[in-house]
């Protein structure tokens, strides 16, 4: 369900307006008369309008004054009211801050190793040691290896201790690429490392933090791309119809023939190997976005024949208006909502493609690293048995598409405020 | 309707070529060719340059040297007698290398289907029938979980728990015991313990996401009239709910099962290869990796087919089950 | 009809609700008896979960380690299988089997039981791992520790006075495994095919002086003799070198000639010839092999080879070898499976693929899966090496390789020990690239202090020392960022080829390089590259520094480490001067002219012991002048995981790393046996194997 770009995920209790590339042959209304599936999506008029400023609500009380609001304040009132998607909406608005200033809140630079803390498990920050309380401290660690298994382990060494700091002086970076510092937001003098290492000795949770901007950059990249290619094609396709209009549909039909994981594996395993790992990244988003645009194109497009024929578009062309100006400022608009909301329910599928394609090794490569790259490493029947806590990077992966969910969710329920 | 489906099988084939063409491309993009990694295998060993002559002259038999529209016409050609080509790997028939995988690759996808409707739906009309109460909100949030977490994440990791808990190895699709072995009720039944975890694995997101498709379906259909005078006659509410209202909610869901298809395929894919089953989703990131043309094409080829085919299935399914759809 | 409404709680907010949608108002009038049907919808999935719980739970099929058969004890002479065949009339009696003068092995332990099946596990279907272990038929064999030569199906060789004929003298009654005599008339077909050219296999490079073919002669049924060009001193070497070369010059005449044009017009061209040549492919193909290939299952991910009934070789009590009835192998490519099967205790003895990285999970579970693991030798001098292209690219960055203090900085630049704890969990040896500290030449006198002083020369990891020779070449000027910056201006900067980003061995040993040189102020910049580009950059010295493993036993068959004979390595321009007699590349100079000279000495050199002395001397011109290639670590050990029941393995640590000196081959797998219940592994009586002196 949300390995392609597009989902399905109906909230209980509305109509699902699905978002699928077969949407059309799931009857909405039940009003539907004859349905031919692969024509014209969205003729059959699914959905009530929802030009702005037709205020028509059946609502008792009218007091809520909400005639009187704008489109996105009824939008957002209407978004407010789940609470899982305002938590799903803070918990983004989180992970999306942090990794916009990873340099800040890791505590180690994500390349920073060390040879002698590798396979460190997480260490708990003490406040309480046996001559009392103290200020948040660390023990440092002391390596050891069994003689038979030839494993490392570590023994926390209580007479050495080392305070954590907030604003700690650590290893120097650029702040978004410019303002040198070397400022985090909490560090150690010894080792500081709340979910463990790695095999080389890079500190788990900086390497999650890092990995994040990847992870979660791709998505919006990819969807971004999806929806200008998407909207526009299908806004298009949908307003001058004919010849175009026939390629456009049968060029869709040939993407969605395409079984989606083969494709991204022959693509990206297509991508050169001598790429950087940022050419190498937005070779990725790229090819994520591939499959993507052919369902949202096809949705946009199905609103659009509804519009299009609407007495506004023609009072507008009997003005004057040329088609690019038709489209621009009356189609799009009417699929705005509908592409947002696509939008947000798409970006986990691609979250979860990038998270894929770096788990096979065709993803994002070394140095750069995401959460993909951090699960690969963790496949092995050896980190499962004896570290467990590298798997760990398969929560925020949780985490975020759970959140897009929710967000989505809400999105698409609160995207129609004037539907009863 | 017969139009329709004669219709839609012609058009499948100009299709399927296009895709032909399109994933040969795309396998053949990265510089050199299977036999550079043979070479330089070869010379890994032996580090001498009689390999190389070897190697010449295999890329001389394999028709390597030839410009690329030939190689695809040479293979294309043969798709009329029923000849994939060859692996350059397994040095095998092409078609045989699939087939000996199709069944359990079928069986696994078929498996997850049936897991994937036979428990979503049930949960997804108690989850309706008992909106907002604590069962469903558990299910909800079971469904949110399982349909954004990954199943091959915790595919190794169910495994490495079989195992230490139970001491069962679950890897491969059957123990060493019964792989030699006949068929027998035993044999039957190792594959099914062994079929589980790929199955949930891959399974997961669908259910979660059937799940909740279901309850939305049911919730709608719920608050239409006819089931207000269904009760109004005095029907039990069990048939109220199964025979009435679940008979219409389910019809999206049968049009689903086409859209379902490319998830499990994929998810098939990528399970099989981290589990290391011998299904064709390893075989094809092998061959994607060797560059291994003829092999990994038609795999491509032959999962767009499957796709096409379980498309035109739900079609056809859902028109008989919905009267109200025609198709011109 | 009274129906009970359930009491409902009412939501707070009734309000709230109205917005969303119709299906609010049954809420209230649900009944109760649907509450307690409820659970019926869990039924499928509860169904569902309890039967695979059931299945998981369910009893484990029986454990695969086989015991021997009846009757294959002492007292047999082959095994019980065969002997019923004989019985029966279907196979000829022992006698008639085995040839004359069957090959005579001592095996590690005790003579051994007959039966069981041995299942392993590859991850190639060209099965060249699994020809490393029954696979191995030449005619003359490298001894165990690879310190000379042994007799393999002939059982004696002589060259002539100047070295261009080389008699073979085979043994007489060897059969192919379907009963036809292996004559010499076998290598006569063999010649007579590679002379014409038009099957797959080529020549032998090693067949041919100065560009010339050898000829085989047969003066009789079991004497072949090789004719060539020039003295050829090395060819006993390479006959014994590799499965791939017996592989080749054993052909079956009698079962080829069907498919050979020449003899059948049916077939037009030798592309079915080439076909059923395939060992690992034609069960139908008749072989010398220990065991044979008997059939290729479940879609080629399961090899089942079945035993050789005429078999040349026998223990010391005259009992037909092998022991063991059936090999499985197991086509494994995924990496973690093999790990969970080892485990698991599915395989009986497994030679490679076991990594050092799970060496924790393996002696974890020996208990549950009832296995030993055993510390063979990887043998490799270097793993990885880094390679300086002496022939660079770019003209300053050349001058500065071919300048030994730029060398000597780069090779102090490089922090073994962490290369060595990281790669290797601190079970290898930091030191400089050579070849295998095991390798024969160092056997005579003096050849172990040649061996220390080359592996230990400027292997430590000293920046004062480094950064001081890069100032003494003149490389004082530094760059904004602290980048040395060469004598053209330009910042002074090496690419590192690193193979594709799977091997994490040369990625983690790049990155600690790359940190130790920047340290110097040499800008690193890794660079990974497809395996087919990587090795062509290698080829035609487009690289400025490129990794390989390095791992060579003897430099007669494969002098390409140490001398620059081949276009390969740190030498490739040099090796293609020498390779197309001048034609192409760059005439060598210096150093790599000496490394010539010696390398023609040796060539012509008929006395064995003086050849190691030429080759020793090259070795010191390396330590002296070398440092052609830099070594991070070596000598790690390879694991060797064999249940308790399989026994006669060596203990001691034999040689595992190098195709070239096929172990276990060498080590006789035909020996291996699974032993009964209660048996007690005899002390072992010191088995003559030459080790080398050095651990």
């Amino acid at each position: 369900m949300s390995d392609t770009p597009v989902d399905l995920t109906p909230s209980g209790g509305e109509t699902p307006e699905t978002s699928a590339p077969n949407a059309e042959r799931i009857p909405g209304e039940y009003t539907v008369v004859a349905v031919a599936p692969d024509k014209h999506a969205g003729e059959a008029a699914e959905e009530p309008l929802t030009t702005p400023g037709m205020a028509d609500f059946e609502d008792e009380e009218d007091h809520s004054g909400l005639g009187t609001l704008s489109y996105r304040q009824l939008v957002w009132r209407k978004f407010r009211r789940s609470k899982l998607a305002l938590i799903g909406l803070v918990t983004l608005a989180l992970f999306y801050f942090v990794a916009l200033f990873a340099e800040f809140f890791a505590p180690y630079d994500y390349r920073h190793d060390n040879i002698r803390l590798r396979y460190v498990p997480p260490q708990q920050i003490r406040i309480s040691a046996a001559d009392g309380w103290h200020l948040p401290f660390l023990y440092e660690l002391k390596q050891g290896r069994d003689p038979e298994s030839l494993e490392l382990f570590y023994t926390s060494d209580p007479a050495k201790r080392a305070p954590v700091r907030l604003f700690h002086h650590g290893d120097s970076y650029r702040l978004l690429g410019l303002i040198p510092s070397n400022i985090h937001l909490f560090g150690s003098e010894g080792p500081l490392f709340l979910l463990g290492t790695d095999r080389m000795g890079r500190d788990l949770l900086s390497r999650i933090i890092y990995g994040g901007r990847v992870s979660l950059t791709v998505g919006l990249v990819g969807v971004f791309i999806s929806i200008v290619l998407g909207s526009f094609l299908g806004t298009l396709s949908g307003y001058i119809g004919g010849a175009i209009d026939t390629i456009m549909q049968r060029i869709i039909e040939l993407l969605s023939a395409f079984p989606s994981i083969p494709l991204w594996m022959a693509l990206a395993a297509a991508l050169p190997e001598t790429w950087t790992g940022l050419q190498v990244y937005f070779g990725i988003t790229l090819i994520l976005s591939l499959l993507g645009w052919g369902g949202l194109a096809r949705q946009v497009r199905g609103k659009v024949l509804a519009m299009r024929d609407q007495d506004y578009v023609l009072a507008a062309r009997a003005a004057g208006a040329n088609t690019r100006y038709i489209l621009v400022r009356h189609m799009m608009p009417t699929a705005y909502s509908h592409i947002i909301v696509i939008a947000t329910l798409s970006i986990p599928g691609m979250i979860l493609g990038e998270t894929a394609l770096s788990f096979l090794g065709l993803g994002i490569r070394p140095p750069m690293t995401s959460w993909g790259v951090l699960l690969e490493e963790a496949q092995r029947v050896t980190v499962v048995l004896h570290y467990p806590w590298l798997l760990f990077a398969a929560v925020p992966v949780l985490l975020v598409v759970v959140a897009y969910n929710f967000v989505g969710d809400a999105l698409r329920d609160a995207a129609d405020p004037y539907a009863s | 309707m017969l139009n329709y489906i004669i219709r839609r099988i012609l058009i499948a084939i100009p299709t399927l070529i296009a895709i032909s063409m399109i994933a040969f491309v795309i396998i053949q993009l990265p510089p050199g060719d299977y036999l550079d990694q043979k070479i330089a295998q070869l010379e890994q060993q032996f580090g001498d340059s009689s390999s190389i002559a070897q190697a010449d002259a295999l890329r001389h038999r394999y028709g390597l040297d030839m410009p690329m529209p030939k190689r695809y016409l040479k293979w294309a050609g043969g798709f009329i007698h029923g000849d994939f080509g060859e692996s350059f790997r397994y040095e095998k028939e092409v078609k045989d290398l699939i087939w000996e995988r199709l069944g359990f690759t079928l069986l696994l996808s078929i498996g997850a289907l049936l897991f994937m409707y036979l428990t979503a739906i049930p949960l997804g009309i108690y989850s309706a029938t008992h909106k907002y109460q604590a069962g469903d909100n558990a299910l909800t949030l079971l469904a949110f979980i399982g349909m954004s977490l990954p199943g091959f994440l915790i595919a190794l990791m169910m495994i490495v728990a079989v195992y230490q808990i139970f001491g069962i190895p679950l890897f491969s699709l059957f123990s060493p015991y019964y792989q030699n072995a006949d068929w027998s009720w035993g044999k039957i039944g190792d594959l099914l313990q062994h079929l589980w975890v790929p199955i949930i694995v891959v399974a997961l997101n669908g259910t979660a996401g059937l799940m909740r498709v279901m309850r939305g379906n049911l919730l709608d259909v719920l608050g239409e009239p006819f089931i207000r005078t269904a009760r109004a006659k005095g029907l039990k509410e069990s048939v109220v709910v199964v025979k009435h209202a679940a008979r219409i909610a389910i019809n999206p869901l049968i049009s689903m099962l086409g859209m379902s298809l490319p998830e499990l395929l994929s998810g098939t894919t990528i399970v099989s290869i981290v589990l290391g089953l011998p299904t064709v989703g390893p075989l094809l990131l092998q061959a994607l990796q060797d560059q291994d043309m003829y092999l990994a094409g038609t795999i491509i080829l032959f999962m767009s087919l499957l796709l096409i085919i379980g498309n035109l299935a739900a079609d056809i399914l859902l028109a008989w089950a919905d009267p109200r759809i025609r198709y011109e | 009809m009274q129906r009970k409404y359930q009491k409902i709680k009412l939501p707070a907010n009734l309000k709230e609700y109205r917005g969303e949608g119709r299906a609010r108002e049954h809420f209230l009038l649900i009944p109760s008896s649907f509450c307690i049907s409820s659970f019926l919808y869990f039924c499928p999935a509860l169904a569902f979960l309890s039967i695979l719980m059931f299945l998981t739970g369910c009893g484990k099929p029986p454990s695969p380690t086989s015991l021997p058969d009846a009757g294959g004890g002492m007292e047999a002479k082959e095994a019980p299988a065969l002997l019923s065949l004989v019985r029966a009339g279907r196979l000829p009696a022992l006698e008639q089997r085995l040839p004359a003068d069957p090959l005579v092995v001592t095996p590690y332990e005790a003579p051994g039981y007959y039966g069981g099946t041995w299942h392993m596990m590859c991850d190639n279907p060209d099965l060249g791992m699994i020809k490393m272990i029954c696979g191995y038929a030449p005619l003359i064999r490298w001894k165990a520790d690879c310190s000379g030569l042994e007799p393999g199906t002939a059982s004696k060789w002589e060259f002539n006075a100047d070295g261009t004929r080389l008699t073979l003298h085979l043994r007489r009654g060897i059969k192919w495994s379907d009963g036809v005599e292996f004559t010499s008339a076998d290598m006569a077909y063999w010649g007579k095919l590679i002379h014409e050219g038009k099957q797959l296999l080529q020549k032998p490079f090693w067949s041919l002086v100065g560009g010339k073919e050898m000829r085989i002669e047969t003066p009789d049924k079991y004497t072949v003799v090789m004719v060539f060009a020039g003295p050829n001193w090395y060819v006993p070497l390479q006959l014994a070198t590799g499965f791939w070369n017996s592989d080749d010059y054993n052909m079956p005449k009698h079962y080829l000639e069907q498919f050979d044009p020449n003899v059948n017009p049916k077939y037009k061209d030798y592309s079915t010839f080439d076909k059923k040549n395939k060992s690992h492919f034609n069960p139908d193909r008749p072989t010398l092999w220990p065991w044979k290939l008997a059939r290729i299952a479940d879609g080629g991910f399961r090899m089942e080879f079945d035993r050789n009934p005429y078999y040349y070789m026998t223990d010391n009590r005259g009992r037909q070898l092998p022991y063991i009835d059936h090999l499985i192998v197991s086509y494994t490519p995924d990496a973690q499976v093999r790990v969970l099967k080892i485990l698991s205790g599915e395989i009986d003895a497994q030679f490679r693929l076991a990594e050092l990285r799970d060496l924790g999970m393996y002696m974890d579970g020996r208990k549950r899966g009832d296995y030993r693991v055993l510390k063979w030798k990887e043998a490799s001098g270097g793993f990885v090496s880094f390679l300086l292209n002496w022939s660079a690219p770019d003209p300053a960055l050349r001058g500065l390789i071919r300048d030994l203090r730029f060398r000597k900085a780069l090779s102090l630049g490089i922090d073994r020990d962490k290369c060595n704890e990281v790669v290797w969990r601190g079970l290898g040896t930091p030191q400089q690239a050579t070849i295998s500290r095991e390798a024969w030449h160092f056997l005579i006198p003096g050849g172990h202090k040649v061996f220390e002083d080359w592996a230990n020369s400027y292997a430590a990891f000293d920046l004062p020392r480094a950064n001081q020779y890069l100032d003494e070449i003149g490389l004082t000027k530094r760059d904004s960022e602290g980048f040395r910056l060469r004598s053209d201006g330009k910042r002074l900067s090496l690419m590192i080829d690193v193979p594709p980003q799977t091997d994490v061995i040369a990625a983690d040993n790049s990155l600690i390089a790359a940190d130790g040189w920047r340290k110097l102020g040499i800008d690193v910049v890794i660079k990974s590259w497809p395996g087919a580009q990587h090795n062509l950059r290698q080829k035609t010295a487009q690289y400025e520094v490129s990794l390989h493993g390095e791992a060579e036993m003897d430099l007669f068959t494969y002098p390409d480490w140490v001398f620059p004979t081949s276009d390969l390595y740190w030498h490739s321009k040099v090796g293609k001067w020498y390779k197309t007699a001048g034609k192409e590349g760059e005439p060598p100079t210096g150093v790599m002219l000496e490394l010539l000279d010696i390398y023609a000495k040796i060539q012509k050199e008929k006395d064995i012991n003086k050849a190691h002395q030429l080759a020793l001397d090259a070795i010191r011109l390396h330590t002296e002048k070398g440092l052609f290639a830099l070594g991070t670590a070596g000598n790690q050990p390879s694991l060797v995981i064999a249940k308790n029941s399989f026994r006669n393995v060596p203990e001691d640590p034999r040689i595992l790393g190098p195709w070239a000196i096929v172990g276990p081959a060498t080590s006789y797998p035909e020996s291996f046996f699974f032993a009964p219940k209660g048996y007690v592994p005899p002390k072992r009586p010191a088995t003559k194997v030459a080790t080398s002196r050095r651990q």
